[in-house]
């Protein structure tokens, strides 16, 4: 029985989230004829897809309180180190932008639960790549994570055991994840403080401790 | 159980596919009853991912993984079956279609559908490829 390639499929695989991968998979192969086609088909249904599940999986409230949440926690920090830019006009923006790419992040692991959450990690290197050609990691995201992040497992813990709930959308039990990344911040900034509130080696060591953990953070079993 | 609402063209169209479909309701046999039902318009897999999401969400269907077969590679269907709200819903939605069809007939004749289909080049003023 002809079938795609098995790279073709590795690549159309990585872009279909976990949860319905095999069902999904499975009936792109049995409506396989060529590679384009295959190709043609697979660009038709993964967006779809992705877009149905982005549905199940986000509850439109929780987003917006997340979002609230992340968004406070950088207004305090650029309030705590940069003052002045929040009196200017693109201070605003500066800050929703951080925001926007943690909202991402969020989002892309909740879609690829139970998977390789590649997508987030790209959203977080990404990230992590502004923070360095920009110079702003340090003190300033020491203090948003104290600020947010540990506000945020809560958040999340709370909607995951919210009886009300249907199964789909429960918010994903990343809280652990983000509950390790939040502690290993902390130590950052307990270590922020031991250096008189100066990034020292001490407290940069603690937060590249706390960058690789959220980078590279191994995907959740369920 | 989360309220089921009207129901939609499309969501009729996918419920008439998985109750004749019985036993063997997955994405490819739903979309090719799908494409039948609504013939001459095009129905996309897609589309059928999503609505078959919203009616699980509503309550409407079930789901299950089935066994996996070597046409698919190994892989698994997802099976669906329509549950009692969504029998309830497509009744419901086919007594309403129903009572339009009678209206109809009786204003432009009971074969007014065979003379539509008859002209597939105009219809309703539009022209269908």
């Amino acid at each position: 029985m002809p079938g795609p390639s098995r790279r073709l499929e590795v690549i159309v695989a990585m872009f279909i989230p976990p949860a319905c991968r095999e069902e999904v998979l499975g009936d792109l192969q049995e409506k396989y004829v060529s590679p384009m086609q295959y190709i043609g088909l697979a660009m038709c249904v993964v967006p779809c897809v992705i877009l149905s599940r982005l549905r199940r999986t986000s509850d439109p409230l929780t987003r917006l309180t997340e979002a609230l949440l992340i968004y406070g926690s950088f207004l305090a920090a650029t309030w705590y180190s940069d003052r002045a830019l929040l009196s200017k006009p693109e201070g605003m923006l500066w800050v929703a932008l951080p925001t926007a790419a943690n909202l991402i992040d969020l989002i892309f692991e909740d879609l690829w639960r139970g998977g390789s959450p590649w997508p987030a990690r790209l959203v977080r290197l990404a990230a992590l790549a502004v923070g360095i050609g920009f110079n702003i990691i340090g003190e300033f995201l020491t203090v948003v994570v104290v600020m947010g992040l540990h506000l945020l497992p809560g958040l999340r813990l709370h909607e995951a055991s919210g009886p009300s709930i249907p199964v789909e959308r429960k918010s994903p039990a990343s809280a652990k994840s983000v509950l390790m990344a939040s502690a290993a911040v902390a130590m950052a900034a307990v270590f922020l403080a031991l250096a008189g509130r100066s990034p020292g080696p001490a407290a940069m060591g603690a937060i590249v401790v706390f960058v690789l953990l959220i980078v590279f953070r191994r995907p959740r079993k369920e | 159980m989360p309220k089921a609402d009207s129901l939609g063209q499309f969501e009729q169209l996918l419920l008439t596919a998985i109750l004749q479909l019985r036993g063997d309701a997955y994405g490819v046999s739903i979309h090719a009853k799908a494409s039948e039902l609504a013939h001459p318009k095009q129905v996309s897999l897609g589309a059928i991912y999503v609505t078959l999401d919203r009616l699980e969400d509503k309550g409407l269907i079930s789901s299950r993984l089935s066994d996996p077969t070597p046409e698919r590679g190994g892989r698994a269907k997802r099976c669906y079956t329509l549950e009692a709200a969504g029998e309830r819903a497509l009744q419901e939605s086919a007594v309403t279609a129903k009572r339009i069809w009678d209206v109809t007939a009786s204003i432009w004749g009971k074969d007014w559908d065979r003379e539509w289909a008859k002209a597939p080049r105009k219809r309703w003023g539009k022209e269908i490829a």
